[in-house]
């Protein structure tokens, strides 16, 4: 709803009342991290505040953030994609495997994709042609994909020793930033992810074509009266899903020098959590990229805060779903109070 | 004319269910007469007893799904059962009957806040039980620091692996649960109201059914057989441990889908939920007696969803095909001029 309303309100010449920032979903987002920021940093001013510490927080939400964009994406159109993480843990594995074999690196990396982008057509091309319910479709894709991934690595580490080093030390590679005397090493993996979150963020926001999904997500049958290719639109954002969950294997299989068929396993919960808590909804029509990444920065913050604040890291787990339920909470309070 | 929809539903489901029975016989015929060792007392015991919590929950699962909702936190409520019963016994030294009745008590509760959280919220049923889901699998791993709970006394342990005339306690219980929950469904008004609701909750609405308490007592009813579930699997493996039932909500939904309920709510019942259960059961038992790569088991239950979903989605269609006929029928009729 906010993100639409946002669009709207893009539309009207830029002028943005002070009323619907505050009352915005990214503004409140927004200030929830900052106040869990200034938090931690009062708390904990030399742990938390160092650079190795934010660079480790940014580092793992990286694939987190990758898979809820891909989230985000089939949940604008009123869809849902529970095989996030078995796509990600089988695209991972056919491109070791590939690899491994002896192939070059351009055309392992290209199998890889074209085996996730198979899979995000399946996924809908089933729902769309064959009209079955997005949590089926990919609930069977998710059992499928990890099976495949399984019995072609029969549960082991595929390692890829032959392979040209470059590339398995590309996502791990720093980029130093000086400023001043200190230096920042500004890791290959996070400005990847935060490039593609951010060209991605602004083309569903700007290009045409990719706000036709708020729109098919919103009234679907509104749409395709209105000359919009439902169908092909709705195949195009499983892809668009499948190709985000595609960079998210690259990186993993980079950044950790191997394929393996557990990757993943439960990321697509934290996906749609993370996703939700942004503003999606499964009623399609609602969700942006800058939403989805204050959520993932969110729950990756308050992980982080629970191992620094020598919390049992075992209680982190529970936090996404607190989160999430308080998130869905408030929402519900805001949505009564403006009917009322 | 409604005599004739009546007959018209009925031939298409049973027609899914005796497919279903047709092939389920059909791999069980082939597999033993294969393998041979299949149809022996020793393996239907094994076959039954793999299945059999993941069937349980699937009783729940089936009012739920009929609502027009979904329960995705069984499987942690289920591993929350264990843990709560091992510790009020271990721990606190309570005795057996009242442990079991407390921990059947606070599932059913938390089973009934889902249902409350899903009526005040207005989201969708997904986003609250994943919340539940991911909040209660942290408490699980929180409260145990990730070890198992072991020591209980032998008329606790009966209740897994105690035999009544020669029959398994959790069979037992779960062909009288399925009995009893089959006829209620079937006759009782309370539960003949959730096909309404899952129909149309609007039209159910509006002609003064309490949905809200009807929602949670179902949500209620999930949690209730979650929680039997636990207690019953915490007494047959001898211990509790927060990684049992893990992705157990996925098989849970996949045998109430097989057993042709829509997951879009308003059709299903406990003897298709049943069916989809020995289906489940007797492929997973043909990959052990066949020592196919177990690997397998994962791609074949996806693929099989799929079919099964496919089947039930053309019955579906037909279905509706015939009614809108019978129904142009009637209109063309009530258009013919009347003679006098």
């Amino acid at each position: 709803m906010s993100s639409a309303q946002a669009l709207v309100d893009k539309d009207k010449g830029m002028k943005i009342p002070f009323r619907s920032v505050l009352s915005s979903r990214q503004f409140w987002l927004l200030t929830i991290n900052a106040v869990v920021v200034i938090g931690l940093g009062i708390m904990r001013p030399d742990t938390f505040l160092s650079w190795i510490n934010f660079k480790a927080v940014l580092s793992l939400m990286s694939y987190d953030l990758l898979l809820a964009i891909a989230m985000t994406t089939v949940l604008i159109v009123r869809g849902l994609d529970l095989s996030v993480g078995a796509v990600m843990a089988l695209s991972s594995v056919v491109m070791a495997l590939l690899l491994r074999a002896g192939m070059p690196v351009l055309p392992s990396v290209t199998g890889g994709l074209l085996v996730a982008l198979l899979c995000g057509f399946t996924n809908g091309f089933f729902i769309v042609r064959i009209g079955i319910l997005p949590f089926l479709v990919t609930l069977a894709m998710m059992t499928a994909a990890r099976g495949v991934a399984t019995v072609l690595t029969t549960g082991q580490y595929i390692s890829f020793p032959t392979a040209p080093r470059w590339f398995s030390r590309f996502a791990r590679h720093e980029f130093v930033l000086q400023i001043g005397d200190a230096s920042y090493g500004v890791p290959v993996l996070l400005i990847i992810t935060l490039t593609a979150t951010l060209v991605f963020g602004i083309l569903l926001s700007n290009w045409v074509p990719l706000r036709r999904l708020f729109f098919i997500g919103q009234n679907a049958e509104a749409a395709k009266l209105s000359g919009i290719q439902v169908e092909r639109l709705t195949i195009a954002a499983y892809m668009i899903s499948a190709f985000f969950v595609w960079i998210a294997a690259l990186l993993m299989t980079s950044a950790n020098k191997i394929g393996y068929a557990n990757y993943g396993i439960t990321a697509e919960m934290r996906a749609i959590a993370a996703a939700v808590i942004g503003g999606a909804s499964f009623f399609g029509g609602s969700g942006s990229i800058f939403g989805t990444f204050l959520g993932v920065l969110l729950l990756a913050l308050i992980g982080n805060g629970f191992i620094l604040l020598n919390g049992d890291p075992n209680w982190q787990q529970a936090t996404v779903g607190v989160v999430l339920i308080v998130a869905v909470g408030i929402d519900a309070l805001r949505t009564i109070r403006q009917r009322g | 004319m409604s005599i004739n929809f009546a007959k018209i539903k009925v031939s298409g489901s049973w027609l899914q269910y005796i497919g279903l029975i047709v092939v389920t016989v059909l791999i069980v015929a082939f597999t033993h007469s294969v393998f041979g060792n299949v149809v022996t007392l020793a393996n239907l015991r094994v076959l039954a007893m793999n299945m059999i919590f993941e069937a349980i929950m699937a009783l729940g699962m089936t009012f739920v799904i009929i609502l027009g909702g979904i329960d995705l936190s069984v499987a942690s409520v289920f591993a929350f059962g264990e843990i709560l019963v091992a510790k009020l016994m271990v721990e606190v030294g309570l005795s057996v009957p009242l442990a079991a009745a407390i921990t059947v008590a606070v599932c059913a509760l938390i089973g009934a806040l889902n249902g409350a959280m899903i009526v005040s919220f207005r989201v969708h049923p997904m986003v609250v039980t994943l919340g539940t889901l991911l909040t209660l699998r942290g408490v699980n791993l929180a409260i145990t620091d990730g070890r198992s709970i072991s020591g209980f006394s032998d008329s606790f342990l009966w209740l897994g692996q105690g035999r009544i005339l020669g029959v398994d306690f959790p069979i037992v219980f779960f062909a009288v649960a399925a009995v009893v929950l089959g006829m209620l469904l079937g006759h009782h008004r309370f539960f003949r109201q959730i096909y309404f609701i899952g129909g149309s909750e609007r039209a159910a609405k509006y002609s003064g059914v309490d949905v809200a308490r009807v929602k949670i007592a179902i949500y209620a009813l999930s949690g209730f057989l979650a929680g039997c579930a636990g207690i019953m699997a915490a007494a047959k493996y001898g211990a509790a441990h927060w990684g049992h039932g893990n992705m157990a909500e996925l098989k849970a939904i996949g045998s109430v889908a097989i057993g042709g309920a829509d997951m879009m709510g308003g059709s299903g019942t406990i003897f298709g939920t049943v069916l989809g259960a020995i289906f489940l059961a007797v492929v997973h038992n043909a990959f052990v007696t066949s020592a196919v790569n177990p690997f397998w088991y994962d791609v074949v239950n996806g693929v099989m969803l799929l079919i099964a979903v496919l089947v039930s989605r053309v019955i579906a269609k037909q279905n509706e095909r015939k009614m809108k006929s019978v129904r142009q029928q009637k209109i063309d009729r009530s258009l013919q001029p009347q003679s006098p």
